[in-house]
Order: structure tokens, then C-alpha cells, then sequence
């Protein structure tokens, strides 16, 4: 039986992306605020709007509309205007607000498959909730784990090259 | 009626189309290999009947009689129902497995042949079925055989069939219930079922298990789609329960589809008295191939066949550059006419669903309360909800890895 490790370990690629998107946005722009939107985007999106989505769609049973397409339209619409809201009370930058879109959407789009596989498991003894309650956790991690990282070598740089003169 | 039967049946075979094999691309089923059959002509209308299960959801009754090979079915419905032999019918009462395929004509009310397939349970007399799933192939094939060579097969038998498969499966259940192996793998029949996607205007599917060939043939598309998940389930669980990397190659399976007109011109016609009007079952076996048809009106509506290829398999790793190379090729090399059929079905499922959402559906509960209160409106409930659909179907299986505690 795969340990909890190993089955997060199959995760790497998603965790590695993020994590590189952390480390670029500390290149790009290391105010913090920045960073942050992209973490709390993806793991919201991720947690709340995914599995809302998921919800909305099924228990009303409206799957069945646009031949069975609204799925995609659904999510889209609703990570955009949960940002639109967000956007209208905190009044952000035009950077800020795609920082906060794009990982919204694929948080929701993650969050929606991720709420199927939940209810196809939600019977199974094999349902690991752990997993399921700190994986969108660690996506956010990751991605400010990508952006202390910058600060972390550039201070042992600037560090080493203090020491040996 | 032989002779007739197999002359329909060849000719039926001419018009189909054998697309390119599917196969499972992780690695996780190497012997297995799926080949979709296509018409190369669709009326354009749709069939008018339904599957057990779509017809289960709509007020269809199926209750236990008390004897082992009988249930007793009322079809309330305006529309004929399509009973599959691939059905396993399951409720608080013990499993039975639908004999052969047969239709079950509107507002008729019938007794259906089926066999017991879990030995150590009781049956219990008026006890409805409540759901259906796929039986696997092996104890099929064992009906059918019997069924071409000397009629109902013994019961007996059917239950000493069933317990060398469980004991094949590695499978322990208290009840010897075939439905246990499908249980011990539904893991693995959910997440890899993916793999073989149904196209568009498919109306049969040839899979490729092992050294064995598993062939199931519908005259409508529709029906096929609705009862596409059963088919792959059935033939999959072979698959799990074998495990090899062997399959069989294409050469294989035309010359399968030759030898299967051939086997024909000796087939049974089986009797079910309260079902003889609505269509004429037929079984055949011989030459290592046993199959039954169901024909309505000189028309082929279900068909399905089973061959064992002993050392006629090859592995899957030596076909893969084949494989892919034909399912390449296949969107420049596919016939023409493929483009009408498409556009055909499309428009025909259109209208197929409509009709089904038109059909009154009553749970018994809300029957009997429609009966007391005859002279009040009966707003019929709402159509059963489409299964969720992935937004990516990949990522949907990476998450049931992730979230499953054996990661399969």
C-alpha cells in the first residue's frame, strides 16, 4: 500500500509548478502581496470554488445542459467573478488581478475533478481525508516555498561571498 | 431458420466497419485491447425501446417468483425494453443472471429466464431487483454454450461454474455470488474504464482479453452507448481477474468474425413462452465459438459472441507501433461514409434522448400513490441525473490515486 509520501511524491510535477511560479514571481516582483494573491487564488479556488461548482451543477442536476458541456462555462464563471468581487472590494492592480484570475480558474478547474474523485471514493474505506484536507494546502506551500526560496539563496549568496571576502 | 438467421447475420456483418484498436495506454491492462465496430449506414431514427437499467429507473418491476429460474417482470412503460444476457440482476433476494437476451414488450407483464448465480442465499419471493450490472464473461459463455447445445442449462452447473470462477478470481464470499468480483475489482473497473472511450456512432465492440474474443453487437447505436459501461465492465474483470500481456492481433479477430456466420447455420432457437412475440433468441456454439443473436422483425437488435484463440495471441508490447500506427492513420483512412454516420447519429441521439425524457417514469412508491389518488394530476419526477463528468478525465484518475489510500 502506497504511503502517504509516496502517493504525494506522484504529485511532484503539479508541486514543482508550483513552486517555480513562486520562485518567478519573487523574480519578478518580491512584494509579497503578489505572492501571497497566487497562493490563496490556487488554494481557494482549489477548496471553496471548485468543489462549489461541483456542487451547484450536480445537485441541481443542470449537467445535462449545453450537451452536457456547462461544466467548463460554470467554473470559468464562477472563479472570474469571485475574483470581479474580490477586484471591486480591494481595488487591485491590473497585475495583481490577473495574478489572482488565472490560478483562481485552474484552482476551480483542479477543485472540480478533485470533488469527483472525492464522492467516487466517499464510500471506500480507501478514502484518505488527510490527503484530501492538506493537498490544496500544499499546492499554496509550494508556491510560497518558491518565493522564500529566491530570498533564502540570495541571502547565502550574499552571505558567502561577505565571509569569504 | 438457421440458414435464414446466419444469411441475415453475414450480411449484417458485411456493413460494419472495424475501426482501429484501443488499448490501455499506462500499462495498467496489457491484455486487453478493444476493437470498435461501426455501421456504414444509420436510419434516421432512432430505436424505440430501452435498456434494463434506463427502463429500472423508470418504474420497470422486477420481483423474485420464489423459483431459481423464473422472475417475474411488469413493464409499465409505452416502449419495449432490451434485457441484455450480460445483465446481472441484483436486489435483497439472491443474484440472478438474465438466460439470453430478449425484448419485453410495452405494458406486458412476463416471466423472464435467469439463472441463480449466488448459490448460498436464498430466494425470496416477491422481492424486487433493484439494479443491474455486468456478469462476467466466462460464466456467459458457459450459458450460452449450454443454451446451443441442450436448452436451459442446469442449474447445478451454473453454480459449479460460478465457484471454479471465484476460485479462479482469488475471490472469497460468504454467498458464492459472481457479483463479488466485480466488488474485489471496482477500483480498478472505475479508474480504467476511461481508457477505452466510446466513439461516436459505434454500435459494437470486439474486445481482445487474453487469448480470448469477446464480441457484443447492437443494431442501434443508442442502445450500445447506454450499455457501452456493462460491455467493457464484463469483458474488463476478465482482464483483471487474467492478468498477461498477451492479446488477440486483428488477423485474429476477422477471421473471428467469419467463423462466427459459419457457427451460425446451427443455432437454437430458445423458447420463452410469455416472450415469444416480441422477438426470437437465438443460440449457436461449435468450432470453439458460442454466441447468441436476438433478432426482432428480420432485424439484428443484439448480438453476442465469445471465441477462445488458444496460441493465437500475441503480446501487446509487439503490436503497440501497430496500434498506434493504425489509430493514426485512422481519421485519413476511415471511409467516407463514416462523416454521414457521425452526422446520423448525432442527430438521431438528439431525438433518442427526448423520447427517453418523454417516458413516464414511477417509482413503485409513487405508483401506489398514483393509484390511491387516481383523480389528482401526477407530475412525473424528474429524469434521472447524468453521471458528473470530469472536467479532465486524467485529472480526475491522478486525484482518485492521490486520494485513494492504495494508490491504484
Amino acid at each position: 500500500m502506497p504511503s502517504f509520501s509516496h502517493r504525494l511524491y506522484a504529485a511532484y510535477p503539479l508541486l514543482f509548478i508550483c513552486f517555480v511560479s513562486g520562485f518567478a514571481i519573487a523574480a519578478w516582483n518580491p512584494h509579497p502581496r503578489f505572492v501571497l494573491t497566487v497562493a490563496l487564488a490556487i488554494t481557494a479556488g482549489m477548496i471553496l470554488l471548485g468543489p462549489y461548482a461541483a456542487a451547484a451543477i450536480y445537485s441541481l442536476r443542470i449537467q445535462r445542459f449545453l450537451a452536457g458541456h456547462l461544466r467548463w462555462p460554470a467554473c470559468i464563471l464562477l472563479a472570474l467573478s469571485a475574483i470581479y468581487l474580490l477586484d471591486y472590494l480591494f481595488g487591485w492592480s491590473r497585475p495583481q488581478f490577473l495574478l489572482a484570475a488565472l490560478p483562481a480558474l485552474v484552482g476551480t478547474v483542479i477543485g472540480h475533478d478533485a470533488t469527483l474523485a472525492v464522492l467516487e471514493l466517499r464510500n471506500s474505506p480507501r478514502l484518505d481525508p488527510w490527503m484530501v484536507c492538506f493537498f490544496p494546502l500544499f499546492i499554496g506551500l509550494a508556491v510560497l516555498a518558491g518565493y522564500s526560496s529566491l530570498g533564502f539563496f540570495s541571502g547565502t549568496y550574499l552571505f558567502v561571498t561577505a565571509v569569504i571576502g | 431458420m438457421s440458414l435464414a438467421f446466419s444469411k441475415s447475420l453475414a450480411s449484417h456483418l458485411e456493413q460494419l466497419i472495424l475501426g482501429p484498436p484501443i488499448y490501455e495506454r499506462r500499462g495498467k491492462l496489457d491484455n486487453m485491447v478493444v476493437y470498435p465496430l461501426f455501421p456504414s449506414s444509420l436510419s434516421p431514427d432512432p430505436p424505440d425501446m430501452i435498456t434494463l437499467s434506463e427502463a429500472l429507473n423508470r418504474g420497470l418491476r422486477l420481483n423474485d417468483t420464489g423459483v431459481v429460474s423464473r422472475i417475474h417482470v411488469d413493464n409499465p412503460l409505452p416502449t419495449a425494453i432490451l434485457v441484455g444476457d450480460s445483465e446481472l440482476l441484483m436486489g435483497e433476494t439472491q443474484q440472478r443472471s438474465v438466460q439470453f437476451s430478449c425484448l419485453i414488450p410495452a405494458h406486458k407483464k412476463a416471466s423472464l429466464p435467469v439463472s441463480c448465480v449466488e448459490e448460498g442465499r436464498a430466494t425470496q419471493s416477491q422481492v424486487s431487483f433493484t439494479a443491474t450490472d455486468a456478469c462476467p464473461w466466462p460464466v456467459r459463455s458457459f450459458k450460452t454454450e449450454q443454451l446451443a447445445r441442450s436448452g436451459e442449462p442446469p442449474q447445478y452447473w451454473v453454480w459449479d461454474q460460478v465457484k471454479t470462477y471465484l476460485t479462479e478470481a482469488g475471490t472469497t464470499t460468504a454467498t458464492n455470488d459472481i457479483h463479488a468480483v466485480m466488488d474485489q475489482h471496482s477500483f480498478q473497473l472505475q479508474s480504467l474504464n476511461s481508457a477505452f472511450p466510446l466513439q461516436v456512432g459505434q454500435v459494437g465492440a470486439i474486445c481482445g482479453v487474453g487469448q480470448n474474443i469477446y464480441m457484443e453487437l447492437f443494431g442501434d447505436p443508442e442502445i450500445f452507448d447506454d450499455r457501452y459501461e456493462q460491455i467493457l465492465r464484463s469483458a474488463m474483470v476478465e482482464a483483471l481477474v487474467r492478468p498477461s500481456d498477451q492479446v488477440v492481433p486483428l488477423e485474429v479477430v476477422r477471421l473471428f468474425m467469419a467463423q462466427l456466420v459459419q457457427v451460425s447455420q446451427n443455432s437454437r432457437l430458445m423458447n420463452s413462452r410469455s416472450l415469444k412475440d416480441s422477438g426470437r433468441s437465438l443460440a449457436f456454439a461449435d468450432q470453439g465459438i458460442s454466441g447468441q443473436a436476438l433478432l426482432a422483425d428480420s432485424r439484428l437488435v443484439h448480438l453476442s459472441a465469445h471465441q477462445k484463440c488458444l496460441g493465437q495471441s500475441r503480446s501487446l508490447a509487439s503490436m503497440r507501433h501497430e496500434i498506434d500506427e493504425a489509430q493514426a492513420n485512422w481519421p485519413d483512412r476511415r471511409p467516407v461514409f463514416m462523416e454521414e454516420v457521425e452526422k446520423a447519429y448525432k442527430h438521431r441521439r438528439q431525438r433518442y434522448n427526448a423520447f427517453k425524457t418523454k417516458l413516464q417514469s414511477f417509482s413503485p412508491s409513487e405508483e401506489k400513490q398514483r393509484e390511491n389518488s387516481a383523480t389528482e394530476p401526477f407530475t412525473p419526477p424528474p429524469p434521472a441525473a447524468a453521471k458528473p463528468q470530469p472536467l479532465n478525465p486524467a485529472l480526475r484518475d491522478f486525484f482518485l490515486r492521490l486520494f485513494s489510500r492504495d494508490g491504484a
